[in-house]
């Protein structure tokens, strides 16, 4: 979706029409989710916290103006929104310093790093042609590796390679796109 | 620290032990730390850049919108109506009826216009005052303008097969942007999709001219001859080929002549309703010719394309949307 049309659902929104809500809500909806899920693990809590995105921009539509940057706008809050939970859940879960404890911290640490929307799209943009470039075997494994209905499971017996040497792959991939994306990636103050 | 370990973190199916060492490491390891960040990066983006590629269903909007809404609900019921007409397979057809008034030389001239619509899965047929009769392929739409001075016009969108009975007196043209088809009693096949890349007509019987724009016909075509445009190089090539291969489709069969696999796979997914991914892109070019009955299922045209070369199919059922297939 380019700029213009995206200033053209942002006026319809400020009026307040269904359809250019619904067309941002069908263009964004699907990807927030996933970045969601990525971080709390959980489908019914990602789509929640998403869907509260899209309803409070709902409720701010009428004081839309033409600068406004809608998808910055729901990545923004919907991030902030996985962090508040992540925050809050590794304070319940502070005095046990169990696994989930750990998991929940990096997962929060990983999310704060993830850079704004701005690095968000560049970087998304870069990924296809970096994923473009790959070997072929490896490019082919990585591509249905990012298919959530996949698993390594079938991925490895459609391939007939093992498992293990699915996850090989998928791993030298990821070597390789960090290599490639390294000046995209935002840098992180360890 | 082993990768697969790595990998399983990233894509959550790690143990709880797998969890444990990995991140008791994590704690202790500033360059792990780094590479989880990294990854985890790459990880979520590709996977979200995946997923931008995947229509989302309406329905998961409208079930969003009815909570946020739930007293403004209702939708303002659209003027369609629907009829049954006979045919091979599942028909619904909607059409729509308007009158308009132009001027003509002072007098009015009463232009009588219906829209006819094919919804996907299904091939309509459409009978006309005079015995004509004109089928309707899967998503296609076609406008016939009718005029009391006799002129009749249709405007195409889709693919449609036209049995235009004789009548010196009526004048009929099918307007595709690019051209016109001028029909003097004729069986004819036009396929004239927006959204594809070139048009085709083939003749069963009779004659058809091209028109650019005034009376000079630049083209006519004899039957069993096969006519490609290309809406790029706005080349005309006529070919010989069986008129009844063009026509298949009317007798619920699906005809593929040296198309993609690509090209296949939109015509599936109007046909049966389905979203298909592909997501080896290198199968994408693969070209395939064939006929195929329309009523089998999906699955079944996906076997027997997966029977000549190396596809892989998976299906993927969803509840409230249309199912997904990926290719690979």
């Amino acid at each position: 979706m380019d700029q213009t049309k995206l200033n053209e659902l942002t006026s319809s929104l400020r009026k307040g029409e269904k359809k250019a809500y619904q067309e941002i809500y069908n263009d964004f909806f699907g990807v927030m989710y996933h970045l969601s899920l990525q971080y709390l693990h959980d489908e019914n809590l990602s789509e929640e916290i998403v869907q509260d995105t899209f309803l409070k921009l709902w409720e701010i539509r009428e004081t839309l103006n033409e600068q406004f940057n809608i998808r910055n706008y729901i990545y923004t809050l919907t991030k902030n929104n996985c962090l508040n939970y992540l925050r809050n859940q590794k304070i319940a879960l502070v005095h046990q310093r169990n696994i989930k404890y750990l998991e929940t911290q990096y997962n929060y640490m990983a999310l704060e790093k993830l850079g704004n929307f701005i690095e968000f799209e560049e970087l998304s943009s870069k990924i296809d042609q970096a994923i473009e470039m790959l070997p072929d075997d490896l490019r082919s494994t990585f591509i249905l590796s990012r298919i959530e209905e996949f698993h390594y499971k079938e991925i490895a017996d459609k391939q007939s390679v093992s498992v293990k040497t699915i996850e090989a792959r998928i791993s030298k991939a990821l070597r390789i796109l960090r290599h490639e994306l390294k000046e995209y990636i935002p840098v992180f103050l360890l | 620290m082993s990768e697969e370990i790595f990998i399983r973190i990233l894509n959550n199916s790690a143990s709880e032990t797998e969890k444990y060492s990995f991140y008791q490491e994590l704690e202790v390891n500033s360059d792990l730390r780094e590479e989880f960040y990294h990854f985890k990066t790459l990880h979520t983006l590709s996977v979200c850049q995946n997923n931008r590629k995947i229509n989302r269903p309406n329905s998961s909007f409208d079930k969003f919108w009815k909570q946020l809404n739930p007293t403004k609900g209702v939708a303002v019921k659209e003027m369609w109506y629907r009829y049954a007409a006979i045919f091979v397979i599942a028909l619904a057809l909607g059409f729509m009826v308007q009158y308009l008034i132009s001027d003509y030389k002072g007098n009015p001239v009463y232009t009588h216009q219906i829209e006819y619509t094919s919804e996907k899965g299904a091939v309509s047929a459409i009978h006309l005052e005079d015995g004509s009769s004109i089928w309707l392929s899967s998503g296609s739409k076609i406008v016939i303008i009718k005029k009391s001075t006799g002129e009749m016009s249709a405007v195409l969108n889709g693919e449609a097969y036209f049995d235009m009975v004789p009548d010196p007196k009526r004048n009929f043209v099918v307007d595709l942007g690019f051209f016109k088809v001028k029909d003097i009693g004729t069986k004819f096949n036009i396929r004239a999709y927006h959204e594809e890349h070139g048009i085709s007509a083939s003749l069963s019987d009779g004659q058809i001219d091209f028109f650019k724009s005034g009376e000079v016909p630049m083209l006519s075509l004899k039957p069993g001859e096969y006519m490609q445009f290309n809406k790029q190089t706005k080349q005309m090539v006529v070919s010989n080929q069986d008129p009844t291969i063009a026509t298949a489709w009317k007798d619920g069969k699906f005809v593929f002549i040296h198309k993609t696999l690509g090209e296949i796979c939109r015509e599936l997914e109007s046909w049966y309703n389905v979203q298909i991914i592909i997501s080896d892109k290198s199968l994408e070019n693969t070209r395939y010719t064939s006929v195929i009955k329309r009523t089998t299922t999906v699955k079944l045209v996906l076997k027997m394309l997966s029977l000549t070369d190396k596809i892989n199919y998976k299906i993927t059922d969803r509840k409230e949307a249309k199912d997904i297939v990926y290719i690979f």
